[in-house]
């Protein structure tokens, strides 16, 4: 309505403010912070671009880059890190450095990684003439603000001034659908699975040893509570974006069908993954100076990614698990490649490739395998849940299972439960649980593809759904109905999203 | 022409899944409603106010904080007695008194709740005598006190609230007679009482607070809920089984020791006179936990302290002190109605809350009630007779 009545700024003044509002909400004083980072980053643009010739010409673009990229790492880093500087300079001197505790403010990860990405492509010549309002909305632009998907200037600015061609119903229609489905994929998914998975870490923490099942159960649980919890942000952000005639990019492609770690890494947080590839693995060589200097590369980029997730030993892990699953990945494929190519005896691809299902389940594994590192708050009770998973702990099984008591001829088995697994929710509703959503994310297509006939993110969908939403009466209670039980869902409490504390 | 069609279709979309959410919000207001009209939505002071008015029994099933609650009877009733303590306090009733009183049992659960509490009733209101029942627990070593962090349920609605009614009805516990009676009819009465009822629980059996702060635990006494405790084996069990209020103990712990007794002078300090004493066990309980097996010399050294107080102290603990019977009883810890006016009488005859009880009308119950845990008042209110819901072969 904005649009019609003062033409597209207006309806963009409305939409920073509310952006603002929405961000001041937390903590208002955190919006001295944003809009200070917006500022200070549109200023340095239009330096770096040139617009102020008496600054470029004395300093040069490399270091007005190297200046402006080492604020956004400082601000960033004294949030986010300083805490954790502070306390392990501590421990290594055995002494209590009086030091207040920084609190990180909400969204900083991102938006200073967005920012980051506009003054390199600044200074790459690739950024045109924006104004001030388009680019305090790019950044602030409330559906992904918080935990993204990561966005390029280039990919949504130019549509703050095109606008959404068509009709606007159509926009809320789909906006409306795929912020529903977001909705109940955190509300009832994820939380669902949270309810499994967080007695089982809290125990860890608290000094218990998890036996192998409530280990198990632990890992899958929050394997699946951060794809539903992040994905489901991720489909709301867009549909929320979609609302408003802006489309984001994709950030998950069903990630957990991925046959290999690389193509996990094209499927998981697809905006943050390009960010680093564009950013960080290519500048520093990427691909180009032999396969050694690739490893290191790669072990760099995800050892980077993972303290981006947080200031700790436990996301330091968890990066250096997913940059060796890439190296042993990436040589598997090389050893692969040699191996056909050879003259004598060349072996066929299909003799070398793993079954798809057999791929499928590996990456999976391999996958929630770090996710406990990632999970747990700290290497002890990581530790123990690693054991757990090895058996080390012990095996414990519910009661109801001592039709296996023969079993124990071979393996010493207790049958006292699961302990913390299911200590909320109930065990046997835990294993089924696990079950049912194992599945979902084994086989179900993602939420663009059943919308793929209607463009819901940029780019273009390959793959897209045999059966497609329409705006039809059918899918209209289908989608009335999902936005029903998320709403219904809520009303027995919401955790937070995962990635707010990012 | 085309995009005309498209608005059309888009239109015809959101139409339906505007209507789909309202339809499948019906559940979810009937819900509301529910609680609404059982009363349950009803803030404190409101509820406090109305019990005055009608007499209403208040059971909530869905507002915790029995502390606020409280407060607000004593906001509207000012009395000049107010009895402090647990749950194991809440059977003395207003009807033996000459003058203003509150039961404020179930506040002081221990001595984070009991300071909090007390501290705010004096905000409030200053009574001429408190009474405390001092559950021997509280100062057990390893007994926890809860936490105050997690907050007071300030009554009203809430969004964890508004589907409990919707569990009710799927678990079998809300029947739908009684859920449409509740919506649509004049609600307020069941088939065990005559008495008004406001809360969920009141409305079932009249379970809950009287307008004195009272409970009334109809629905053991009249057979809506059955085999709680029978022959005292649950209590029993938790004895042996090392529950937190049985934990043995070799000595009190001395800082809340300290911080009972700062409690109490300032009580005294704000110009109020104070009786403590500590509330009876069930006799069988009472033995298992005094026969040798369990080491409980806390309680004897409690017992010491709460006598060098310099304020009245009774002691109900001990065997030849109660001569209540085993069929006085609610539970093994809850003394009844019966229990707990011997209690009353007995104090009074020694102290100054004789001046404020009306012992003839004491004595005059505790002879026609002997061996039950409910007296009644008002026949025409209680239909029904009390069950020997103890399973003790008790005659009622």
């Amino acid at each position: 309505m904005l649009r019609r009545l003062g033409g597209a700024d207006l309806r963009l003044v409305w939409i920073l403010a509310a952006s603002l509002f929405f961000y001041g909400w937390w903590n208002p004083w955190n919006l001295f912070l944003l809009v200070g980072s917006i500022g200070f980053n549109y200023g340095a643009g239009l330096v770096l671009a040139g617009r102020v010739p008496a600054i470029s010409a004395r300093l040069g673009q490399p270091v007005l880059l190297t200046i402006g990229v080492v604020a956004n790492l400082a601000l960033l880093g004294f949030f986010k890190y300083a805490n954790f500087f502070v306390d392990s300079v501590g421990t290594i001197f055995g002494a209590s450095i009086p030091f207040g505790e920084v609190v990180l403010p909400l969204a900083i990860s991102f938006f200073t990684l967005q920012q980051i990405a506009f003054l390199i492509d600044v200074y790459r010549g690739r950024v045109a003439n924006y104004s001030f309002l388009h680019y305090g909305v790019f950044v602030s632009f409330f559906p992904q603000l918080i935990a993204g998907p990561i966005v390029h200037h280039h990919e949504v600015i130019p549509q703050f001034s095109k606008g959404e061609r068509g009709v606007p119903l159509s926009n809320i229609s789909i906006g409306l659908t795929i912020f529903a489905v977001g909705l109940f994929k955190k509300v009832i998914l994820a939380d669902t699975a949270s309810t499994f998975a967080t007695p089982v870490f809290d125990a860890a923490l608290a000094g218990a040893d998890p036996t192998l099942v409530e280990a198990w159960g632990g890992m899958l649980a929050y394997t699946l509570q951060i794809y539903f919890d992040f994905s489901g942000y991720s489909d709301m952000a867009i549909g929320l974006a979609r609302m408003f005639g802006i489309r984001l990019p994709l950030n998950f492609n069903a990630p957990y069908q991925s046959a290999s770690i690389i193509e996990f890494w094209g499927r998981w947080h697809i905006t943050l993954s390009r960010f680093l590839r564009e950013y960080l693995y290519i500048p520093l060589g990427g691909n180009r100076n032999g396969n050694l200097r690739r490893y290191g590369n790669l072990m760099a980029v995800m050892l980077i990614g993972g303290l981006w997730h947080g200031a700790g030993v436990t996301f330091v892990i968890w990066g250096g698990l997913h940059g060796l699953y890439l190296i042993v990945n990436h040589t598997w494929r090389n050893v692969a490649g040699a191996l056909g190519r050879r003259r004598r005896n060349p072996v066929p691809s299909r003799a070398l490739a793993l079954h798809p299902a057999l791929a499928r389940a590996i990456t999976f594994l391999a996958v929630a395998f770090a996710w406990v590192a990632f999970r747990a708050e700290d290497l002890g009770s990581a530790g123990a849940i690693y054991r757990g998973l090895f058996g080390f702990n012990g095996i414990s099984l519910p009661s109801q299972a001592d039709f296996l008591e023969p079993l124990t001829r071979l393996v010493p088995i207790a049958f006292d439960g699961l302990g913390a697994f299911g200590s909320v929710g109930g065990e046997r509703k835990g294993v089924i649980v696990i079950a049912i959503l194992l599945v979902v994310v084994a086989f179900a297509p993602p939420t663009h593809r059943w919308l793929a006939r209607t463009r819901p993110v940029l780019g273009r969908i390959s793959d897209p759904s045999r059966i497609q939403w329409r705006p039809s009466l059918r899918w209209a209670i289908v989608t009335g109905l999902i936005a029903s039980i998320a709403v219904y869902g809520m009303f027995s409490g919401v955790d937070e999203f995962i990635y707010f504390q990012f | 022409m085309k995009v005309k069609l498209s608005v059309r279709v888009y239109r015809r979309f959101l139409l339906g899944l505007v209507v789909t959410c309202v339809v499948a919000a019906i559940p979810g207001l009937l819900s509301v409603l529910f609680l609404y009209r059982a009363g349950e939505l009803t803030t404190y002071r409101d509820i406090a106010e109305r019990q005055q008015e009608t007499g209403e029994i208040y059971g909530s099933a869905v507002n915790g904080s029995n502390d606020l609650y409280k407060l607000e009877l004593i906001r509207v009733r000012r009395p000049d007695v107010v009895v402090l303590g647990s749950s194991r306090v809440q059977q003395i009733r207003e009807e033996f008194f000459n003058s203003n009183f509150v039961n404020a049992g179930a506040s002081f659960r221990d001595m984070d709740s009991g300071e909090r509490f007390v501290e705010e009733m004096y905000r409030i209101h200053t009574p001429k005598l408190v009474v405390i029942g001092v559950d021997f627990w509280w100062f057990n070593p390893l007994y926890q006190d809860e936490t105050l962090a997690q907050g007071r349920d300030a009554g009203g609605l809430t969004r964890d609230k508004i589907l409990l009614p919707l569990e009710w009805f799927v678990t079998g516990e809300l029947p739908i007679g009684a859920f449409a009676r509740t919506i649509f009819g004049s609600g307020g009465d069941n088939e065990y009482t005559n008495q008004g009822n406001l809360g969920m629980r009141a409305l079932q059996s009249s379970a809950g607070f009287r307008p004195d702060g009272s409970f009334q635990y109809a629905q053991r006494f009249f057979g809506l809920v059955t085999g709680i405790d029978p022959k005292f084996a649950e209590t029993l069990a938790r004895i042996t089984g090392g529950d937190l209020i049985f934990e043995e103990g070799a000595q009190i712990n001395r800082s809340r020791w300290e911080r009972f007794r700062a409690t109490v002078e300032f009580i005294l300090a704000q110009g109020s006179e104070v009786i403590l004493y500590t509330p009876p066990l069930a006799p069988p309980v009472l033995a298992a936990m005094s026969d040798g097996s369990r080491q409980y010399a806390y309680i004897e050294e409690l017992q010491r302290e709460l006598s060098a107080l310099g304020v009245p102290y009774y002691d109900f603990l001990s065997p030849n002190q109660t001569t209540s019977q085993v069929c006085e009883y609610t539970d093994g810890i809850h003394p009844g109605d019966v229990a707990s006016q011997r209690i009353v009488l007995e104090i009074a005859q020694r102290t100054v809350l004789g001046e404020y009880l009306n012992e003839e009308l004491v004595r005059e119950k505790l002879d026609e009630y002997e061996g039950h845990a409910h007296i009644v008042f008002d026949h025409s209110l209680f239909p029904v007779q009390e069950l020997d819901f103890l399973k003790l072969g008790c005659a009622k």
